[in-house]
C-alpha cells in the first residue's frame, strides 16, 4: 500500500518528470535481424547478448529445429548462425535467465527446462566458428 | 568456478546459490533461501570484484521474500559465509527487483519491476549512505515494468522497459547515475520488436534483442545510437 503522502510527492513529482522525459529525438534506431524465419529460433529477448570480439551470442525461447529454443551467434551486422538447438535431454527453451557466459573458449548458459529431470540443465557448447576477441 | 542462482527448489523451494567447476564437477550449493532472506531468484548473482570490496562478493535480487515480500537484494561471500540481506523492498521503494550492475566507485545500480507511485517499476541505487529510487515508472511515455539488465556506457545507465511507452511494447531509454536526465530513446512497437532484452554495447553503438514482434514474429535484433 501507498501512504496518501507518498501518492501527493509522487503526482508532484511525475509532472517534474514528463517535462524531464525529453519529446526524444529519436536515438538512430535499426532493426539487424528479424527472427522467426527458417529455424534461427523464435523469441530472442530473454537475455542480454554476450559479446565476445564483434560476435555476439544470444539464446531464443523457442524455434531452432526442434522448436525448443537455440543457442546462436550473430555478427556486427546482423547475420545469425545457430549453433545449437535443444533437443529435450540437452535442455529446452534455451538461457532461463541471465546471459551466457564466455570462459576459456566456451560458452556457458542454462536452460529453464529440459535435461533428465525436466528442471532444467547448465551447459556448454564450443562455438565454431572461435570467436576473433581482438576486436 | 561458475556461480548461478536456481529460482526454485533448495531445502525450502524458494531457490538457492551453487557454484560448479567449469567441467561440470563440484556442484555445490552455498546458500538456500527460506523466504525470510528472499525467494524465487530469478537472476543470477552479479560478482563484485575485489576492486570494489575488501574482497569478491556475489551481489544479486531475490524476486519476492524479505520482510514485505516484495523482494531483496542481497550479497554474499564466495564460499557461502557472510550472507546478509542489503535491502528489503517494501513496495513503495520498488517490488520484484530484477538485475544489478555495478559502476566503478562500486554503487550498486537495478531495477524493480513493479512498486513505486504507479506500481510500474522504479530505477534505484544502493551505496554506503543507503537506498536511493532514482526514477519512478509510470506506464506512459516512460515505460513500465522495466526488469533487464542496465548497460553501463561512458558513465551513463541504459536500459529497456518491457510495458508502457507510446505502444505499450515498452521503451528504451538513458539516464545519468544521479537520476538526472531520464530520457526516452525509442519506442518499441511492434516492428521494432517487443519484449527487449537489455543492451550490449560495441563499435559506438547498443545491441539488443526483443522477443516478439518483428517481420516474423520471433523478435529481432537491432543496434540503437546512444545518446
Amino acid at each position: 500500500m501507498r501512504s496518501p503522502l507518498k501518492s501527493i510527492i509522487s503526482v508532484a513529482g511525475l509532472a517534474l518528470s514528463s517535462l524531464l522525459i525529453q519529446a526524444a529525438a529519436l536515438a538512430q534506431f535499426t532493426v539487424i535481424h528479424n527472427f522467426g524465419s527458417g529455424s534461427d529460433g523464435f523469441g530472442a529477448g530473454n537475455n542480454t547478448l554476450t559479446r565476445v570480439g564483434s560476435t555476439f551470442y544470444g539464446t531464443t525461447y523457442y524455434g531452432g529445429t526442434n522448436g525448443l529454443g537455440s543457442v546462436y551467434a550473430m555478427d556486427a551486422f546482423g547475420n545469425v548462425n545457430v549453433l545449437h538447438s535443444f533437443s529435450g535431454p540437452d535442455g529446452e527453451n534455451g538461457n532461463s535467465e541471465g546471459s551466457l557466459v564466455y570462459y576459456g573458449g566456451w560458452i556457458y548458459g542454462t536452460s529453464g527446462r529440459g535435461g533428465a529431470n525436466n528442471t532444467g540443465v547448465i551447459f556448454r557448447l564450443l562455438p565454431d566458428p572461435i570467436p576473433d576477441r581482438r576486436h | 568456478m561458475i556461480y548461478g542462482a536456481l529460482q526454485f527448489g533448495g531445502a525450502n523451494g524458494d531457490g538457492s546459490l551453487f557454484r560448479i567447476n567449469i567441467d561440470g564437477s563440484g556442484f555445490t550449493v552455498l546458500h538456500e533461501f527460506d523466504g525470510t532472506d528472499g525467494a524465487n531468484l530469478f537472476d543470477p548473482p552479479l560478482l563484485v570484484p575485489p576492486s570494489h570490496s575488501s574482497h569478491p562478493l556475489l551481489v544479486g535480487p531475490t524476486l519476492v521474500g524479505g520482510a514485505n515480500n516484495d523482494g531483496v537484494i542481497y550479497r554474499m561471500n564466495l564460499d557461502g559465509s557472510g550472507f546478509a540481506v542489503l535491502h528489503e523492498f517494501d513496495g513503495n521503494d520498488g517490488a520484484h527487483p530484477r538485475d544489478v550492475v555495478t559502476l566503478d566507485n562500486g554503487t550498486l545500480y537495478g531495477q524493480a519491476q513493479f512498486g513505486g507511485a504507479s506500481d510500474l517499476g522504479t530505477l534505484w541505487k544502493l551505496d554506503g549512505t543507503g537506498f536511493t529510487v532514482l526514477h519512478e515508472f509510470t506506464g506512459g511515455i516512460d515505460g513500465g515494468q522495466p526488469g533487464q539488465q542496465l548497460l553501463v556506457y561512458h558513465n551513463k545507465l541504459f536500459g529497456v522497459t518491457s510495458s508502457g511507452g507510446v505502444s505499450g511494447y515498452g521503451c528504451i531509454f538513458s539516464l545519468w547515475p544521479n537520476g538526472d536526465d531520464f530520457t526516452v530513446l525509442q519506442q518499441l512497437n511492434s516492428t521494432t520488436g517487443e519484449a527487449a532484452a537489455g543492451l550490449t554495447s560495441y563499435n559506438g553503438l547498443l545491441y539488443g534483442t526483443a522477443g516478439g514482434g518483428g517481420a516474423y514474429g520471433g523478435g529481432t535484433a537491432f543496434t540503437i545510437v546512444p545518446k
